[in-house]
């Protein structure tokens, strides 16, 4: 994310942000930059059709113009690697994006208003924190039906709490310093003052918090799909790829398999490191 | 006094828990797009008298709470109703692959508490090359999913070594064992390098401490030191963070359970909510959730062992 955002910004600011996080860090958000963009192109440059199945009689074989041959059905892997991308990650981008916004709004409200509602919502939120998201999911899923959206809405609300409850600690930190009392003396709005001043304060910890959920749920979303209750087949998917290709191993042919949790374990890595530096720096501003 | 106070707001806590994942596992099915009966009938179109017949079992012209108060009094009773798919009693069908799973999580939860605070005191307590690759290669598994864990087991162990059985759960106990070993290992690879790696950071912590620091001054034996001073305060954060571990593992299963074709409450809540079983996945669910608690259960009482303000002074932890 920060290597996308690096690219508006002039080199050398780019350059001190990246050094604030660390050799480790920019590494980090170099495989997340890749991976962000081959999930956006990825579907345009795949060399071969991801859900064709040409080399059916070619199960697990490699073949000429086949970077890393073909898979159980007879498709090409490479391709189905690259078209992999956009699913494996549009997922846990809505579900950081929605447990974001939900997470924030209900820790600031809870540290602006303090007093009963406060403690009701923390122990909600505490409540809420132990119930396990893989639970919730499949519990979705047997309502809703099998799919990517019921898990990503119920994993959205699993994930909130995790925000909530780190963002509420940074504002009330923030709420009782004398510079939101000043602003509240000169008849400054809450809202206005929640807004403006509280959320642009706690922003850093959102973030940092909002990097190491993307890679929860990254993992989640593709344990459901590996567990045939997410994506659905033929979409390429990294988790649905570790399930399609199991057979593989039983016959020295892992490679599909593996690739796809490969690429999956690497960008989740690259989100866990990327998070601990962040929140790290985030510590140090403080 | 103030330990029944503490007690008491605990149980509570895990009461409230309780009740409220039982209704949110109860509602979801009310959830469900469509009328109830065309959920419960799985779709199908029955006979007026079939229909009648589901009306009255599962009491669908009462009203909503009224229901929910009547399925967990049943639930509570184990009664879970009829499973679509089978006809047969739910928690019959529970019964038979509880112990499965049981054994799968406790086989897991041994390896997390040994290997993982294990490896985590080894590394709080001596620096240098231990500490460091316990570092590196709990960084490294903290990030490698169950399902991961499980591919790059078999293909390593089955595959290329053939040391252990690829699927199923196995007879006899040395068989159970063998068939569970690879399946425990890959539920419990994530939480062992994260119970490892607050383990070590509590250890530290309590090194730092000026009451640690003034002990060592003082000559009293390293040994002597490392287990009443720090190991003994340290447990506090060690107990949390593999409660909450242990805790996750019963719904972590159901991925294992997949992966390795274990025939076990996990593996069966997946094929029910694939064929929209709602009776067996509200079941299994509620399963899940008791257990969760009792683990929560267990780990309060760890606290109360553990540390003794909470039997006198009842302070917070």
């Amino acid at each position: 994310m920060t290597a996308s955002l690096g690219a508006v910004v002039a080199p050398r600011r780019l350059a001190r942000r990246l050094s604030t996080i660390g050799p480790l860090g920019t590494v980090s958000a170099i495989v997340i930059g890749i991976a962000a963009l081959i999930a956006v192109i990825g579907p345009w440059i795949t060399p071969h059709d991801p859900n064709s199945t040409d080399g059916i009689t070619l199960q697990f074989q490699s073949a000429p113009g086949h970077l890393f041959g073909y898979d159980a059905n007879g498709r090409d892997v490479f391709s189905r690697l690259l078209a992999g991308a956009r699913t494996s990650m549009l997922g846990p981008l809505i579900v950081v994006a929605a447990s974001i916004t939900l997470g924030v709004a209900i820790a600031i409200a809870a540290a602006w208003r303090g007093g009963r509602f406060d403690t009701i919502v923390s122990s909600a939120l505490d409540i809420a924190f132990a119930f396990p998201g893989i639970l919730l999911a499949i519990l979705a899923a047997a309502v809703f039906g099998a799919g990517l959206f019921a898990a990503v809405v119920v994993l959205s609300l699993a994930y909130t709490p995790y925000i909530a409850r780190v963002v509420r600690g940074s504002a009330l930190q923030e709420r009782s310093k004398p510079y939101i009392a000043a602003l509240e003396v000169q008849g400054m709005s809450a809202w206005r003052i929640c807004a403006r001043h509280l959320l642009p304060n706690v922003s850093g910890i959102v973030v940092a918090q909002g990097t190491t959920l993307f890679g929860y749920a990254m993992v989640d979303l593709a344990a459901i799909s590996f567990i045939g209750l997410g994506v659905q087949p033929p979409s390429a998917d990294w988790g649905v790829m570790i399930f399609e290709n199991r057979q593989g191993l039983a016959i020295g042919k892992p490679w599909p398999a593996v690739l796809a949790g490969l690429c999956l374990v690497g960008v989740v890595i690259a989100f866990n490191i990327l998070g601990e530096r962040l929140a790290r720096r985030d510590a140090g501003i403080r | 006094m103030s330990m029944f106070r503490w007690a008491l707001t605990r149980l509570a806590r895990l009461v409230a828990a309780l009740l409220i994942s039982s209704f949110v596992i109860f509602s979801a099915a009310s959830l469900a797009p469509g009328s109830p009966l065309a959920a419960l009938s799985n779709g199908r179109t029955l006979p007026p008298e079939q229909q009648e017949q589901l009306r009255v079992r599962f009491h669908l012209d009462d009203p909503f709470l009224l229901r929910y108060v009547k399925w967990l009094w049943n639930a509570v009773q184990g009664d879970f109703g009829v499973s679509i798919a089978s006809r047969d009693d739910v928690s019959r069908l529970i019964s038979g692959r509880i112990w499965i799973t049981g054994q799968l999580v406790l086989y897991a939860s041994i390896l997390i508490l040994v290997i993982g605070i294990g490896l985590g005191l080894l590394a709080g307590l001596r620096r240098g090359a231990a500490d460091s690759s316990v570092l590196v290669a709990t960084a490294l598994f903290a990030a490698v999913p169950a399902f991961v864990a499980a591919t790059l087991l078999t293909i390593l162990f089955v595959t290329e070594l053939g040391w252990f059985p690829a699927l199923g759960e196995g007879k006899g106990f040395v068989g159970r064992i063998e068939h569970l070993t690879l399946p425990a290992i890959s539920l419990a690879m994530a939480s062992i390098a994260i119970v490892a790696r607050v383990t070590r950071a509590a250890v530290r912590e309590e090194f730092g401490r000026e009451h640690v620091q003034t002990a060592e001054s003082r000559g009293i034996p390293r040994r002597q030191l490392v287990r009443r001073h720090v190991v003994r305060n340290a447990a506090v954060p060690i107990t949390t963070v593999s409660g909450l571990t242990v805790a996750s593992l019963f719904a972590l299963s159901a991925i294992v359970e997949r992966a390795f074709s274990i025939n076990g409450l996990g593996s069966y809540l997946v094929r029910a909510a694939g064929t929209k079983d709602i009776a067996v996945v509200q079941g299994i669910s509620m399963v899940i959730v008791v257990a969760f608690v009792v683990v929560n259960l267990l780990v309060d009482v760890c606290y109360l062992v553990l540390d003794p303000r909470i039997r006198t002074a009842g302070d917070r932890r």
